[in-house]
């Protein structure tokens, strides 16, 4: 371009000389053309004409005249050339301006044939953390997380070798590791012949862009979320944030709510039911807690984590949602339930009474091998009864019916109580159920019958599991402010990962032992629930190949001796 | 005159009344009754007033519950003990009996071997919660 612009300026200086030099000879030929003229007329006497010489200055003016004909075509081109050459230099002034703003506004990288870099730009080594000097020779491959094998990269080597032109967003790596989000625009470039000479790409960080869309979306999600939302301090209660639906029903607008206490959401606050509430969340026991409760005449379902903001202040993260519909239809299902309950029922009793006649002998004796059929259908009523019970007790829990009848319980005499009650699975899976410790002094506040079933649960659980011939230890243990009803057995194990599923609705763990063992998968789920209702806790451990011990951890009564009495007097 | 217990069983549900029948016949304490409807209750209970009320929860037209009302109303029968028997395993509808006045719940299906001796604990008057009791007998103690 630069010897272009200089051969049309050269050209130019020379077409102003030839202007020049044909206007002289045009001038020049005119003059002698006009001397010609006068000695045509001058030279003889008494007027005679001299025709030669005014041929010859007739000659002489025509080459004149066709002089400054040529003198004014060469300045007409001269000037037209002179003005291409001004709009180019015009043109090569406003590309170098545009280009200087590219380059200021984007981050270019040129490469060559096989993405080896070339030349970055300063944004290039702002964004990326590479100087030019450590980037150039590199392949860019050094910007895709995964390097040459990133899918990304893959796609636009094959691009860019096709010859296409790529545009679009891609994620890549810095120096330091940060991912970023970029706008490119990678243009192939080729000489005349078509030979692909190098790559130039051109990007923008989008990573703030995309990052706030992602904000701003969250934040009307939130607003518009048709949840409660509560976002308050952990030190004291203080309210930060609340969601439209939050504070829509408090009737205060979001700077009215911030300093609020959270208690003064709503006059049905229970401070001590909220304490309860986040307790396992300030112990690190929970990370995400859930309850139900009565709201201002409805049923609401409220879910709270701990969440550290930015400048380190934790808060609770509380969402409230209206499941008073939901309540409704578990109602309704529980009392569907229950009616098949009992309709099942109804029949069993007649079953089951007939098969407990027979094997009585009342109706005469049975042959050993009717009396063995009769106890296969006496065995097989008890299992369907116990399936008819898990699952009422299941859709109770569902439907938060399933209430606790407390009274204060010797946790020794029970447990006695327990092993007789369910020496019927020792004697069918040929194994035995001995007491261990049981310290007289172990008291606690529960609901007989429940914890019961949660006995039988877990040691029908053990008596299945357990090798025959071997024990299962029930024994109960003082852990300071609880008392610990433990069950042991010699079984094969609970592999690590079963570890929360046992305690899920209708989990029938893999046996690590491989002999499948029969039961509806809700038993454990029962009886978490029952022990949660006492405000307890029950966990086990267990070893591969040497047996696993559930643990139930009951809140200890505190018994106190009655003045001038014998009775104890006992409070939860 | 007879020493024994004359009790009358409602139960709209022919073959529990057979088992219970079978049940009755191994103890001879009790006198048993039997009919399937609360309004054939009545008209028994007019001839002849029995010392226990031995009722189904759920029957068609006139249930347990109303069934006793009508016995205490009609018949004079408000002092007479009365035991429940449901299909209904829910504690708290037990629980509702046993505060209207109840002797008992017996949840089905029931043992017929050891319904008489279930039948005699809930008769016993109230001594406090013994160690063990039968898995299907709820009794007001309160």
């Amino acid at each position: 371009m630069e010897s272009i612009l200089e051969k049309v300026r050269n050209l130019t200086s020379i077409k102003s000389a030839a202007v020049l030099a044909a206007v002289l000879t045009a001038v020049m030929t005119l003059a002698l053309a006009v001397r010609y003229l006068i000695e045509a007329f001058t030279r003889g006497q008494g007027g005679q004409f001299f025709w030669e010489d005014a041929f010859e200055a007739a000659l002489l003016l025509a080459l004149s005249a066709a002089l400054f004909v040529l003198a004014y075509f060469i300045c007409k081109q001269t000037r037209r050339m002179e003005a291409e050459r001004q709009s180019i230099l015009d043109g090569r002034m406003q590309i170098s301006f545009q280009l200087d703003a590219m380059k200021m506004h984007s981050i270019v990288a040129e490469s060559d044939l096989d993405g080896y870099y070339r030349d970055v730009n300063e944004n290039f080594e702002k964004l990326f953390g590479y100087s030019r000097d450590e980037i150039i020779g590199q392949n860019a491959s050094v910007l895709y997380p995964g390097g040459r094998d990133n899918e990304k990269y893959k796609e636009l080597r094959g691009l860019i070798t096709r010859g296409e032109v790529f545009t679009g967003e891609q994620e890549l790596i810095t120096k330091g590791g940060r991912i970023v989000r970029v706008h490119s625009t990678i243009v192939p470039v080729f000489d005349p012949e078509g030979n692909h000479l190098r790559t130039i790409a051109m990007s923008t960080d989008i990573t703030a862009v995309r990052k706030a869309e992602a904000d701003h979306f969250l934040t009307v999600l939130l607003k518009e979320l048709p949840d409660e939302v509560f976002i308050y301090r952990v030190e004291d209660h203080r309210i930060i944030f609340m969601n439209d639906r939050a504070l829509e029903r408090c009737g205060w607008t979001l700077e009215e709510a911030r300093g609020k206490a959270i208690a003064e959401t709503t006059p049905d606050f229970d401070m001590a039911f909220f304490n309860a509430h986040i307790q396992p969340l300030l112990t690190g026991e929970e990370e995400t807690v859930t309850i139900q409760a009565r709201n201002q005449g409805s049923w609401v379902e409220i879910t709270t984590r701990i969440h550290v903001l930015p400048d380190n202040d934790p808060v609770f993260v509380s969402i409230l949602r209206d499941i008073t519909e939901r309540k409704r239809q578990e109602r309704h299902r529980l009392q569907v339930v229950s009616n098949v309950s009992h309709e099942l029922r109804t029949p069993l009793t007649s079953i089951k009474g007939s098969l407990r006649l027979l094997k009585s002998g009342v109706a005469g004796d049975l042959p050993p091998e009717g009396a063995q059929l009769v106890d296969i259908a006496d065995r097989n009523t008890d299992r369907m009864l116990g399936v008819l019970n898990d699952i009422l007790d299941f859709e109770k829990i569902v439907a938060g019916k399933m209430e606790m009848d407390m009274a204060p319980l010797r946790l020794d005499e029970f447990v006695k109580e327990a092993i007789a009650v369910n020496t019927g699975y020792a004697v069918e899976h040929r194994m035995s159920f001995r007491a261990g410790e049981l310290p007289e002094d172990a008291v606690v506040m529960g609901d007989r019958n429940r914890l019961m079933q949660v006995m039988t649960n877990l040691m029908s659980n053990a008596a299945k599991f357990s090798p025959e011939g071997e024990d299962v230890v029930i024994s109960v243990s003082d852990q300071g402010s609880a008392w610990r009803i433990s069950v042991a057995d010699k079984g094969p194990g609970i592999p690590p990962e079963g570890r929360e599923k046992v305690f899920e609705s209708f989990a029938q763990l893999e046996p690590a032992d491989g002999k499948p063992r029969k039961g509806t998968g809700l038993g454990l789920a029962i009886t978490r629930r029952i022990i949660k209702l006492h405000a307890g806790r029950i966990d086990f451990e267990s070893t591969l190949g040497e047996g696993t011990t559930f643990h139930i951890d009951l809140p200890k009564a505190t018994v106190e001796k009655a003045p001038g009495g014998e009775s104890l007097e006992i409070a939860a | 005159m007879s020493s024994k217990i004359r009790v009358l069983h409602v139960d709209d549900d022919d073959d529990i009344r057979v088992i219970t029948k079978l049940a009755f016949s191994l103890d001879d304490g009790f006198d048993l009754e039997q009919c399937g409807s609360g309004v054939e209750a009545l008209e028994k209970a007019r001839v002849a007033p029995p010392d226990l009320l031995l009722l189904d929860m759920v029957m068609p037209g006139m249930d347990g519950a109303e069934t006793w009302e009508r016995l205490k109303s009609e018949c004079g029968l408000s002092g007479t003990p009365v035991i429940f028997m449901s299909a209904r395993a829910e504690q708290e509808f037990a629980r509702k009996l046993l505060e209207r006045g109840a002797t008992a719940v017996i949840t089905k299906p029931f043992d017929p071997m050891t319904l008489c001796d279930q039948i005699r604990e809930a008769l016993k008057p109230a001594t406090g919660r013994g160690p063990a009791q039968p898995d299907n007998l709820l009794k007001f103690t309160a």
